[in-house]
């Protein structure tokens, strides 16, 4: 009955500020794109109808990844097929690396950024099914019902809406506490990874910190976790275009057989990436080996409240946990 | 003969073959077109004054149409003109016993997605615009979203017919004598098997156009597995001769059984391009693909099987109930093919076969590769696993020692040809090191045995009547082209190329001499379609018999010329010669040329009916076939116990295909099988969303895009060896039997057994998610049963059962289940 684009007025700027004045002129009629991949479901689905796209994937100044010294700059629209293959993130951060060659498929990452990665809208089929929800403006979480499928949806933070973060370089960008750079209408601000990504107790109708306006021009990663051990695995139903049912993401620091810094990401369970403090507490200046594994296991879901079709992400994610673990032995 | 075939690099070896061309790989006749892009589908046909149609479809599972407002559509610039229910008020159906459907709902919509009405403009996106803003007001009635609940409530009844309440049909079978048989066994069996629903998923939508001719006649071009039945339909839904409307199937990409049924949007296309005196065209969106479905029924199973200590089975009790979804579609037949093909495989003396569909407000299921045998498929042969455990027999051995022997009639009545399961089931044993490694791999890694067995065409026709199945025409002349009619639809499977090759075989000439014309219904005989794995069997017999006469006629005008007998001449090379001396003969086109002299214009015809089936019960009508082809398949899985995730990592494969006329599309065939097999074992459903009651208890399909329904890529798929088995059937044409649906079988239950030999657990459902086998696993380790499945079996009364004698009554007249069923 949709599958069918509108029409609208396309933007090429050929700065990041005049893409900023386009941002601001058209407000909530306007709308952002890069590789497009997230926003043109929308548009075909017809649930969303911006008047305006603004088109920044050509913007030479948002692309390519940079050595700034202390810290490495990943222009927002680098694609994900650019980021797996760089040498630079392959080196310092292969996190990172790992977690974009995991997303959806080749095609996909061709064309698809970092920026559009981390900004895209949540996969809540009830959501994107165009259903009047909280997230959506009206007064219901349909995923949250008796007879609701919510086997994809989350174990945690669901304030009137169990939607979950479909990123799988989110949590990677989390766990080395990487920063994010928005541009609007000329000022610059940075916001820490961790903030970028909010739930729906800060505002249930958006996934990020970016409002009508903004533009995400950069993803800054500093040097502090550059050749820290790393552990990145994505659970989906196949094993390529799919998102995650639970991923994990870590770093960590080991001195002398013994956890000196660590930290845990998990996509999948809750609107944002969740670190997983607990784990990472008891790895702190802790031996690894297969005590620690337990601890994990035992202590990575904690909190965790089950829909009625999800309970089995609770033990993926002790499993999942224990594995990142063990991968540092 | 095993001819044992490593997919995909290894070459195809062709083994010293009594035919020409048959049996070597060759490059399919339709190939260069559609890797080129020359190929036409339906919707790259365009035509001068062309409109678009869009259809306004239900946004409700279930309600009264209370009023539809076309003045927002109307006022847009370009709409030129709109179709309701009552424009074409005749109903339509594939099967003559459930006609249940309209071109646009009438006053009731059944799902959401049944089509309310229609707009053509001239251009698609005025058509969808416009589309998108009639508005339907409904007067909302209850749902009905499962089988169980069809059960529980009768009123109100989705359709004013059908057996009980909102069950639309009920079959009880019994052959044998069961208690004797259950009396017998030393150990008796149980288990409650679900098949979840899935959908064809084949890659083109689907698109129809129709072009007026002249006075009250019209073309419909469609992407259609049934040109034949469309052609009916539209004669009943326009209310025109059959002579006025010609129906031309174009090349399907991809059908499954997905295009089989006649559709609302050909009757939508064929009535405005009537009504409008222009072309009308319209192309399914893929959301709309997900609602015309007809696909996999949704089933949920209980079997009772005895056995005595050597694995052989004394009696079995299967009872299945269908989801059939808003309309009738194949769904009577899909009732008995839950039951028909389970005594084909191994011997079943006795047998009871309980089955009933039900109607809910959801898209309509119907025939998916392997129509309604897949499900029974996997609940048998999990089944024999889980005995061949308990009674510690190798699960191959007790397949192989209980094998139903060929030329037999089966309990059911249905006649056996040749069987060559034994050398599947040999050949994946062989090839997967069976003996040295099944239940002796590391844990976590396992192998899987099942088999499977399917028809080789239907028996019967969708609707009864004395003609055959199959016709083909073929016209020679002076050029040396030789043109072959046949009425087949090509849906990607290689029935053109079978059509060719078998004339070209029989006339000694190459592929490139031959020109088709298919699929036409005014150009040419009548065949039934491509559905029930019917085409090689039936188009190959009347295309060999076509051939047969044709070259039976040029032989006895080139004796006559070169005074020599007719028997002894040779058709090879493109030419015809003399056995004796290869020097004295003609090229083939000089042949014809005499033949043409002598006779007058040439052409011939064949044409094919299948054999009479000894089945005289009622319902004998559905499981009949010439003869059946058979598959066994091994399964390699490696299971992470820490999540649950499978790798499938080899699949080994056995068909018995009588003679692969072409090995290389035979192989493509049976590798398809094992894709869309491991689809369904691993992850695709075609599930809805039941809304709330105060939200409107509406049914949703749980997201009706090619992303969101999970269907495996290339990293799900493992390394493959597949097993070509000849067994040279004489009951088929050049002995070959089908490939294109028995494959898929074995797949799912092998799959399931795999997982049960690496990590313990039975799952005994599809599509087996990977947190089914992590559950299996808790269970386990908490030392409850390591098993994951549905609960009980409802409470289904079937109706008295119909006893069938175990003696044939030959004088009794063939009963016709359809015609039977219709009063």
């Amino acid at each position: 009955m949709t599958d069918y684009m509108h029409s609208f007025d396309l933007f090429e700027p050929a700065s990041v500020e005049e893409a900023a004045q386009l941002a601001d002129k058209y407000g909530k009629d306007g709308w952002i794109i890069a590789g497009g991949k997230d926003s043109f479901d929308w548009f075909k689905d017809r649930h969303k109808r911006p008047q305006a796209v603004i088109n920044i994937a050509g913007l030479k100044q948002l692309h390519g990844v940079k050595d700034n010294g202390d810290h490495v700059a990943i222009g927002a629209v680098t694609t994900l097929t650019e980021i797996e293959d760089n040498k630079l993130l392959q080196k310092n951060f292969p996190l990172l690396t790992a977690a974009a060659a995991k997303v959806a498929s080749p095609q996909i990452r061709n064309a698809g950024t970092i920026g559009g990665n981390v900004s895209q809208d949540t996969r809540c089929s009830y959501y994107r099914d165009g259903f009047p929800c909280y997230r959506a403006g009206g007064n219901t979480c349909y995923a949250n019902t008796p007879t609701a499928m919510n086997r994809e949806h989350a174990l945690y933070d669901a304030i009137r809406c169990v939607a979950v973060t479909p990123s799988d370089t989110g949590p990677a960008l989390v766990a080395l506490e990487a920063e994010m750079i928005i541009s609007r209408k000329g000022k610059i601000r940075t916001v820490p990874a961790e903030k970028f990504f909010i739930g729906p107790a800060v505002d249930i109708t958006r996934m990020t910190v970016l409002e009508k306006g903004d533009i995400l021009t950069e993803i800054r990663i500093p040097k502090k976790w550059s050749g820290a051990k790393h552990y990145f695995e994505k659970i989906a139903d196949r094993q390529t275009w799919d998102f995650a049912l639970v991923s994990i993401a870590m770093v960590a620091k080991i001195t002398g057989g013994k956890v000196s810094d660590v930290r845990v990401a998990c996509g999948g369970v809750q609107c944002t990436p969740r670190r997983l403090t607990t784990v990472e507490d008891l790895m702190k200046g802790e031996n690894v080996g297969a005590e620690m594994e337990r601890l994990a296991k035992r202590v990575a879901a904690q909190g965790a409240k089950a829909l009625n079709y999800n309970h089995f992400k609770i033990p993926l994610m002790g499993n999942l946990a224990a594995r990142a673990v063990r991968s540092l032995t | 003969m095993a001819r044992a075939i490593k997919s995909p690099s290894d070459e195809v070896v062709a083994e010293k073959s009594r035919y020409r061309l048959i049996g070597t790989p060759f490059r399919r006749v339709d190939g260069r077109a559609k890797v080129t892009g020359d190929t036409r589908f339906a919707d790259d046909l365009r035509f001068p004054r062309m409109v678009y149609v869009k259809l306004v479809r239900s946004t409700v599972p279930h309600a009264k149409i209370k009023h539809i407002d076309f003045s927002a559509a109307e006022s847009m610039t370009g709409v030129i003109d709109t179709l309701v229910g009552k424009d074409l008020p005749d109903p339509f159906g594939i099967l003559p016993v459930s006609e249940d459907e309209h071109a646009l709902a009438i006053d009731t919509v059944r799902f959401v997605g049944d089509p309310v009405a229609a707009v053509a403009a001239l251009t698609e996106d005025v058509a969808h615009a416009a589309a998108l803003a009639v508005q339907v007001e409904y007067e909302e009635l209850p749902t009905i979203s499962s089988f169980n609940e069809a059960l529980k409530i009768p009123e109100p009844r989705i359709h004013e017919y059908g057996d009980e309440g909102n069950l639309h049909k009920k079959v009880s079978l019994q052959f044998g004598d069961i208690a004797e048989g259950f009396e017998s066994a030393d150990l008796v069996l149980e288990d409650t098997v679900y098949y979840e629903g899935n959908t064809h998923l084949a890659i083109e939508q689907h698109a129809a156009v129709a072009v007026p001719e002249g006075e009250d006649r019209v073309t419909v071009y469609s992407s259609t597995q049934t040109p034949h039945y469309v052609h009916r339909a539209l004669t009943k839904v326009l209310d025109l001769e059959p002579s006025r409307i010609r129906v031309v199937s174009c090349s399907n990409g991809g059908g499954f059984g997905g295009k089989s049924d006649p559709f609302n949007h050909e009757m939508v296309v064929a009535k405005l391009a009537l009504r409008l005196g222009r072309p009308a065209k319209i192309t399914l969106s893929r959301e709309e693909v997900f609602y015309c479905h007809r696909g996999r029924h949704p089933v949920l199973m209980h079997l009772r099987t005895g056995f005595r200590k050597d694995g052989s089975m004394t009696a079995q009790h299967l009872r299945t109930a269908l989801d059939g979804g808003a309309f009738g579609s194949y769904g009577v037949a899909s009732t008995y093919y839950t039951g028909a093909l389970q005594t084909t495989t191994y011997q079943l003396p006795n047998y009871w076969f309980e089955g009933a569909r039900a109607f809910t407000n959801k898209p309509p299921c119907g025939p998916k590769r392997g129509h309604g045998t897949p499900q029974p498929r996997f609940a048998l042969e999990i089944h024999l696993d889980k005995a061949a455990k308990e009674l510690g027999i190798d699960p191959a051995e007790l397949r192989l020692n209980n094998l139903q022997p060929e030329n037999s009639v089966t309990a059911n009545w249905l006649k056996m040809g040749t069987i060559g399961l034994d050398q599947c089931i040999e050949a994946v044993c062989k090839g997967s090191r069976w003996k040295e490694r099944y239940g002796k791999l590391p844990e976590g890694k396992g192998l899987g045995l099942a088999c499977g067995s399917y028809l080789c065409g239907a028996g019967l026709p969708i609707y009864w009547n004395h003609m055959p199945q199959s016709g083909v025409q073929i016209k020679l002349d002076r050029s040396g082209c030789v043109a072959v009619f046949c009425g087949e639809a090509e849906i990607g499977q290689g029935s053109d190329s079978v059509l060719a090759v078998i004339v070209a075989e029989v006339l000694g000439i190459d592929l490139a001499d031959i020109r088709l014309c298919v699929g036409d219904t005014d150009l040419t005989p009548v065949d039934l379609g491509s559905y029930s794995s019917r085409v090689t069997m039936m188009v190959g017999h009347a295309a060999l018999q076509a051939a047969e006469r044709a070259r039976d006629t040029i032989a006895k005008a080139v004796a006559e010329h070169l005074q020599v007998p007719a028997e002894g001449l040779v058709f090879a090379d493109r030419r015809v010669f003399t056995a004796s001396d290869p020097e004295i003969g003609m090229s083939f086109s000089e042949a014809v040329v005499v033949a043409e002299a002598l006779f007058g214009t040439l052409g011939t015809t064949g044409s094919y009916t299948p054999p009479r089936a000894p089945g005289r019960y009622r319902g004998a009508g559905v499981g009949p076939s010439p003869t059946y082809s058979y598959s066994a398949a091994v399964v390699e899985v490696e299971v992470d116990p820490e999540t649950g995730v499978y790798d499938v990592n080899h699949v080994w494969i056995g068909h018995d295909i009588g003679t692969a006329i072409n090995p290389v599309l035979a192989l493509g065939q049976v590798e398809g099988s094992v894709y869309m097999g491991l689809g369904e074992a691993m992850m695709e459903e075609q599930v809805f969303r039941r809304l709330p009651k105060r939200l409107s208890s509406a049914l949703v399909h749980k997201m009706p895009s090619l992303l969101e329904y999970k269907s495996p890529g290339f990293h799900d798929m493992p390394e493959i060896t597949t097993y070509l088995i000849e067994t040279d059937d004489e009951r088929a044409p050049m002995g070959a039997k089908e490939v294109g649906q028995g494959p898929l079988l074995p797949i799912m239950p092998a799959v399931a057994n795999a997982i049960f030999d690496a990590v313990g657990v039975r799952v005994d459902q599809v599509p087996i998610h990977p947190e089914l086998v992590l559950k299996g696993l808790q269970e386990k380790a908490k030392g409850r049963l390591p098993r994951v499945g549905p609960g009980r079996f409802p409470d289904v009364d079937y109706g008295e059962p119909l006893v069938v004698p175990k003696q044939l009554c030959a004088q009794h007249p063939v009963v016709n289940w359809l015609a039977v069923d219709r009063d």
